[in-house]
């Protein structure tokens, strides 16, 4: 079983790449936007709002920047431009000759690839949340950090882009031209408000909805990020995976 | 040039470009008009104004910028992959024709994508039997004036997608800077320093409410003009000295 040589082996490849540049400056551009947000509009509006409607602070700080930011939007579009990064050498250098003839199985080097992209993509929802305890901390909030509270909102995103995760290694693993996955992923999250609003059973079968379940205001929706994220991610990867052992050395 | 241009437009033919300039207004488009279908019948509301609001909001916050960042990354990927700047450097070419001929190509592709979201927003309003004449000053300008305001965002991704092979650059950039700019638009004080927030803001109606906006607003185009001539003229100069190898 080669598969966590060929996991620590592709985390390698990424070690001096630009995959940092998104790991890194995607958490830190969602705290700077929601740092200045705080600043801007807490104390006169958010606070008092939230009072009203019975919302700790924390609770506004999660809704700000999964709905208002658009974190929950643009989620998949990032988890796209990730999995590209990830296939990008093979393409572009004509690693995938080089690499398919070496004595692995295929369905270990796609599953390395896949669980390359689900760690990097960890790493950055992490952090997105950790700049949101850091704002809270730096803005003052008067109530106690709810830790269940954002480490659930942690670990249902982790589980809701699995399905978004599985699509963009398909895709990226199949497609020579680089730019079309991305291209699919833009594509997902301009149809998906729109069919949750006019079709909501419909969008229980499309990955790029999940993200905006995570709701942790409205616990009731949240499971079908689960669900759907668990369930999409096992049957397009089982796909993906008999058709990568078809696919052309050439 | 001419050449140049006429070369860059047979490179990109069959690419999928000018699909995805098509396709993409349109959807903002297609959210327009359901937003103006919902609201029609009721009293005293503009259908225009509310078709152009509907459309505007996805088109000028998410979609242009998107796409112009997917534009010039397909544009210049195409050399950058086969080492395809060996080989265009080396042809008795001027470098400056290569250079401006990329930018004027992905320019033509902002222009109608623009274009094609303005005629959308007309055929929709008829459809939908708008009342009164055309609001051409909203539907027809402001779309006009939304390209003038997202050339900084031009320039950028033009310079990044030209000095990084690696495609995740500049598109990892494009939705980075994408992302926030709903939440910056919304500030009446900080969204004059973020470039991302100029089309979205050009084209919302009725966004203008003071002389202090109005002001704002003139300098937003000219911090365009001048960030693109910038931006481009430094891109130019690195662009000369590239080395070949």
């Amino acid at each position: 079983m080669k598969l966590p040589i060929l996991i620590k082996t592709e985390l390698s490849k990424q070690r001096r790449g630009f995959i940092w540049l998104m790991i890194l400056g995607i958490p830190l551009g969602t705290t700077m936007a929601m740092f200045l947000d705080m600043y801007i509009r807490y104390h006169d509006y958010l606070y008092v709002k939230g009072q009203e409607l019975g919302f700790t602070s924390w609770d506004i700080l999660l809704r700000e920047n999964h709905r208002v930011l658009g974190w929950g939007i643009f989620l998949p579009l990032f988890i796209a431009v990730i999995a590209t990064i990830i296939h990008y050498t093979e393409f572009e250098e004509d690693n995938w000759k080089k690499l398919l003839t070496l004595p692995v199985r295929r369905w270990e080097v796609y599953i390395s690839k896949l669980i390359t992209i689900v760690i990097f993509s960890f790493i950055m929802i992490a952090l997105n949340s950790l700049g949101l305890v850091l704002v809270g901390k730096v803005i003052g909030f008067p109530e106690a950090i709810n830790y269940r509270l954002y480490g659930e909102y942690i670990l249902y995103q982790y589980v809701a882009i699995l399905g978004v995760v599985a699509l963009h290694n398909f895709l990226s693993s199949h497609t020579k031209n680089v730019i079309i996955p991305v291209v699919i992923g833009f594509l997902g999250i301009i149809v998906a408000p729109g069919v949750l609003s006019k079709n909501p059973d419909l969008a229980k079968l499309i990955p790029y909805t999940y993200t905006y379940y995570i709701n942790n205001l409205n616990v009731g929706n949240s499971s079908i990020a689960l669900y759907g994220g668990i369930i999409s991610m096992i049957l397009i990867s089982v796909v993906g995976i008999l058709s990568f052992n078809k696919k052309d050395i050439l | 040039m001419f050449n140049n241009l006429k070369i860059e437009f047979m490179k990109i033919k069959r690419s999928n470009i000018f699909l995805v300039a098509t396709f993409f207004p349109i959807l903002a488009v297609i959210q327009g008009f359901s937003f103006a279908k919902n609201i029609k019948g009721q009293e005293e509301i503009d259908l225009w104004g509310a078709l152009f609001s509907g459309s505007t909001l996805m088109y000028g916050m998410l979609i242009l910028p998107i796409f112009i960042t997917i534009i010039f990354a397909i544009i210049t990927r195409i050399e950058h992959s086969n080492n395809g700047w060996k080989q265009l450097l080396s042809l008795p070419i001027r470098r400056e024709d290569v250079y401006i001929s990329k930018l004027i190509l992905g320019c033509i592709a902002v222009l109608y994508n623009l274009v094609v979201f303005l005629i959308g927003i007309l055929i929709s309003g008829i459809i939908l039997g708008g009342k009164g004449s055309i609001p051409l000053d909203i539907i027809v300008l402001r779309p006009l004036l939304a390209f003038i305001s997202s050339l900084p965002i031009i320039a950028i991704q033009f310079y990044i997608s030209f000095k990084f092979k690696n495609v995740g650059v500049p598109l990892g950039v494009g939705a980075i800077f994408t992302l926030p700019t709903i939440l910056i638009a919304n500030s009446t004080k900080y969204w004059i320093f973020y470039p991302w927030t100029y089309p979205v803001l050009t084209m919302m109606p009725n966004f203008v409410t003071s002389a202090e906006q109005t002001l704002r607003y003139g300098i937003m185009y000219g911090v365009s003009i001048l960030s693109f001539i910038s931006i481009i003229g430094v891109g130019l100069y690195k662009f000369r000295s590239k080395d070949i190898i």
